[in-house]
């Protein structure tokens, strides 16, 4: 019973002028969403567009601030995630939210509606492995789920969402973490369920995968719809210029000097992601003094992982780093920060504070054994404090009371708390991982307008960010990371917005023969 | 309809903090003496009586210091662990271990002098139960072992052995299981008032060293920051691996110190019963004291009065000193579920008819 005529009564998911705001950023802005009955409807949009957070309000995880739902045309409320499982929405998480120890067939039954007081194993057991063929794929219902392959613990999640009786599916990235012939099963297993008149939420950012898969596209930027596409009417082209948008720049001016000395050296850097998949293949990079160096991606390419590789919180398995000059690939975190790098860490209320503490007790992170704060093994709170002091009025961050955890302070204020922490030491390289991500517009200028003081003073900035304006605006070169390997710096003039669109979704030059060898 | 609710809030405020904690030994009071009056003792007056015979005399006094010294090293060894979110469920096996090590010294080298004694005692002891504590530290840095688990099986390990000893090699010349009595000059000096015994001067020093070690040092700020994010602790350049095994050291080996100044001080030999529980009843004393080390001081003599006046009225109202037990269980049980107020807040709001929710 496919459904492809849209007409008004067709539509499975109506959203309209849903808007949700995070302290300080606008999540969604007034987003309107419709999904057909039978159809596979892909969400298109960089980190950050607003593509999950639509997701989770339809899911039930988050409630709109303002704006209407309808299922099946009739007006709802979605207050929970169980809520939106009794509406027969069903959302596969980017990642596994089995439970590790239990059987595929215990992990289905947690979401079952119709469960008799006795668990019967054998029965469950058997309905899973029914489901699971009547669509085409195995699962072993007697298997613990942390035995399961990624893409295992996917069809386990998917076919506890059938016996649930979800009829609006929601893939978060499902194909992030697959291989390909997995990828093909996936599809497989969507277009029978489409067929089935079930309505399918796709979303990724790869473009190839959106042109296969979809019969429609969303196309998001920045909290709000911009495109809505039928697939046949468009192309990869067409749709990475939507999604990064062209906004004008106003490009910083260029360093005053380029060519400098090498600061920062990667040669054929290799590393294993938490997963134990490679997570960066053969990275090259050369940061110099007085630069300013974009590396444009979407996140989940690698970019924690060489954030991690670079302060020492993950080892290389391959390749060298040299930081001013000297082997760095096997130092510790200390050993690197005493050779002056400094790091704004991609997480900053998880790595980059510690977010119980207050204000005086981040600040002197890593000034706790110099002087002035640190003596000896002695720590002096009156240093400590007016350590602090200094740096919160340097930076105007505003602090209520500095024994506040800095945790209730606002993301711009906790990450000025890092900006301050990490240019106090007058750093030779600095490292600013999503500097801006989450800040608003006010708080995101001071920290840019700080990175390019920076690089204006001689040091070597390595931004790396999902914002592409951010990274034209800033960067004296750009270049671009996608699955664990970073392409050729262009100059900043060079890069155009297109050409990084494509390199960021796999698609540009050079980006064929990545996929060979991946 | 009206229904309550929790809402996540975002900071305690400290007249929240004190109504909670007041509010958990108010209902520990209330089940304590439900659990009185059923024994058939009228609860307010075994309260006064509790209060009178841990406070009310000259003999009270002294005995409830003498039971806070224990308590003391054992609450500074939770409260440390605390400080970096690891828990030592382990105080009373550490403090076995130092009374055993600081024994062996006392018996096993005769004819010192009173100095020797104290410092070989002394060292003997931290050193034991900083083992004890080290243990479970090394599982935890290296395997990511619960401390939990360990410190708590750890502390049979330890009974056992002294229960081997007292049976066995050190057995008394009268053949009672339990050692014979220190040469005097092991033994630590009477202070005149009870049985209370120099190593009150001892708990004090400990109050200071650690309060100095945790608020004045970079190794006090550096156990903080690992407690509160070790991904943060690691970012900046912090060792959390062998931090974590100081830390259960340090924490092991003031419990040793408890168990040197109970045998030392107290018994002036080392009984079969040795372990009084101290270890367990310290995890309370460090919770309500927030981890803080004059915190730590005051509850601890505050429990050193609950358990003297406990015997009180066991003596002079039948009145089991297991209803006692009871009431400071509980009050760890009720300030643990009162935390829970000072991260939510109870709202009372309007429930939502559901609508279009029916067809699941």
């Amino acid at each position: 019973m496919r459904n492809g005529d849209g007409s008004i009564d067709a539509l499975a998911v109506r959203m309209r002028g849903i808007r949700k705001r995070f302290p300080g950023v606008a999540a969604a802005d007034g987003v309107d969403f419709d999904l057909r009955r039978g159809e596979i409807h892909t969400l298109l949009g960089e980190n950050g567009a607003g593509k999950s957070t639509l997701m989770q309000i339809l899911s039930g995880l988050y409630r709109p601030d303002a704006g209407e739902i309808e299922i099946d045309g009739r007006p709802v409320a979605i207050r929970s995630p169980r809520n939106a499982l009794a509406l027969g929405i069903g959302m596969l998480h980017q990642h596994s939210m089995l439970i590790p120890r239990h059987t595929v067939a215990e992990n289905a039954a947690l979401l079952m509606p119709d469960l008799s007081f006795l668990y019967r194993a054998r029965e469950i057991e058997r309905r899973v492995a029914e489901t699971a063929q009547r669509y085409g794929f195995a699962v072993d219902p007697g298997a613990p789920a942390w035995q399961l392959s990624v893409g295992e613990q996917q069809r386990a999640e998917i076919v506890a969402l059938l016996l649930r009786r979800a009829r609006i599916l929601i893939l978060d990235e499902p194909t992030a973490v697959l291989a390909p012939a997995e990828i093909r099963s996936l599809f497989a297993v969507m277009r029978g369920l489409a067929a089935e008149g079930r309505s399918i939420v796709f979303i990724s950012h790869k473009l190839d995968e959106v042109m296969e898969i979809s019969d429609r596209i969303t196309v998001l930027r920045k909290g709000r719809r911009v495109a809505v596409l039928d697939r046949a009417a468009t192309s990869e082209r067409a749709l990475a210029r939507l999604m990064v948008g062209r906004g004008c720049d106003a490009p910083a001016p260029a360093a005053a000097r380029t060519g400098g000395l090498p600061v920062v050296e990667l040669r054929g850097i290799e590393a294993f992601g938490d997963r134990g998949a490679p997570a960066l293949r053969g990275v090259d990079l050369d940061l110099r003094c007085g630069e300013i160096l974009g590396i444009a991606g979407v996140s989940g390419n690698g970019q924690r992982e060489l954030e991690q590789v670079l302060t020492g919180l993950r080892k290389p398995s391959a390749g060298r780093y040299r930081l001013l000059g000297r082997e760095m690939s096997a130092a510790s975190p200390a050993a690197i920060i005493a050779r002056g790098l400094a790091c704004i860490p991609g997480d900053r209320s998880r790595v980059g504070t510690a977010a119980g503490l207050g204000a005086v007790e981040n600040l002197i992170l890593k000034r706790r054994r110099l002087p002035p704060v640190g003596a000896g093994i002695l720590l002096r709170a009156g240093e400590a404090e007016e350590w602090a002091r200094e740096l919160i009025e340097r930076y105007s961050i505003s602090v209520p009371d500095l024994r506040l955890p800095v945790r209730l302070l606002s993301g711009g204020n906790l990450q000025k708390i890092v900006l301050a922490r990490e240019l106090a030491s007058g750093p030779r390289a600095l490292l600013a991982v999503h500097p801006t991500r989450g800040l608003d517009i006010g708080a995101a200028g001071e920290v840019r307008a700080a990175l390019l003081t920076m690089r204006d003073c001689g040091a070597a900035v390595l931004l790396i960010s999902e914002d592409l304006d951010e990274i034209l605006a800033l960067g004296d070169r750009v270049a671009v990371m996608h699955r664990g390997r970073l392409s050729g710096a262009m100059r900043r003039g060079e890069a155009h917005r297109e050409t990084i669109g494509l390199l960021m979704t796999g698609q540009g030059p050079g980006a064929e023969r990545v996929e060979a060898e991946g | 309809m009206i229904v309550p609710a929790l809402e996540k809030r975002l900071q305690a405020t400290r007249p929240l903090r004190a109504a909670v904690t007041l509010g958990s030994l108010a209902l520990a009071l209330l089940l304590g003496g439900a659990v009185i009056a059923a024994v058939g003792v009228n609860p307010l007056d075994a309260y006064a009586a509790l209060c009178r015979g841990a406070f009310g005399t000259r003999y009270g006094l002294a005995e409830t210091t003498v039971k806070a010294i224990p308590l003391l090293f054992c609450g500074l060894s939770v409260s440390l662990a605390l400080r970096m979110r690891l828990w030592n469920i382990g105080a009373e096996g550490q403090y076995v271990a130092g009374a055993l090590a600081a024994s062996l010294v006392a018996l096993g080298i005769p004819g010192f002098g009173r100095p020797a004694y104290f410092v070989l005692m002394l060292l003997a002891s931290f050193a034991a139960g900083a083992l004890w504590g080290a243990v479970p530290g090394l599982l935890r840095a290296r395997l990511n072992v619960s401390e939990i688990i360990t410190t708590l099986l750890l502390n049979w390990v330890a009974i056992y052995l002294v229960q081997f000893f007292v049976y066995g090699p050190l057995r008394g010349a009268d053949g009672f299981p339990f050692t014979s009595p220190f040469p005097p000059a092991a033994c630590l000096a009477q202070l005149g008032w009870g049985r209370v015994h120099a190593g009150i001067f001892l708990a004090a020093a400990a109050v200071l060293a650690l309060r100095f070690a945790l608020e004045r040092t970079v190794w006090g700020y550096e156990v903080r920051v690992i407690g509160d994010s070790p991904e943060c602790a690691r970012y900046a350049g912090m060792a959390i691996g062998r931090n974590i095994v100081a830390v259960m050291a340090a924490a092991g080996g003031l419990a040793g110190l408890a168990g040197f100044c109970q045998v030392a001080g107290v018994e002036c030999r080392i009984p079969r019963e040795i372990f009084a529980q101290y270890g367990y009843t310290a995890i309370i004393v460090a919770w309500l004291a927030r981890a803080r080390p004059l915190g730590v001081a005051l509850v601890a003599f505050l429990f050193g009065g609950l358990l003297t006046g406990g015997e009180m009225i066991q003596i002079d109202l039948g009145v089991p000193i297991s209803a006692i037990n009871i009431l400071t269980g509980s009050i760890l049980f009720f300030l643990l579920a009162g935390d829970l107020f000072l991260d939510y807040r109870v709202v009372m709001r309007r429930a939502v008819s559901s609508r279009g929710g029916a067809d699941g």
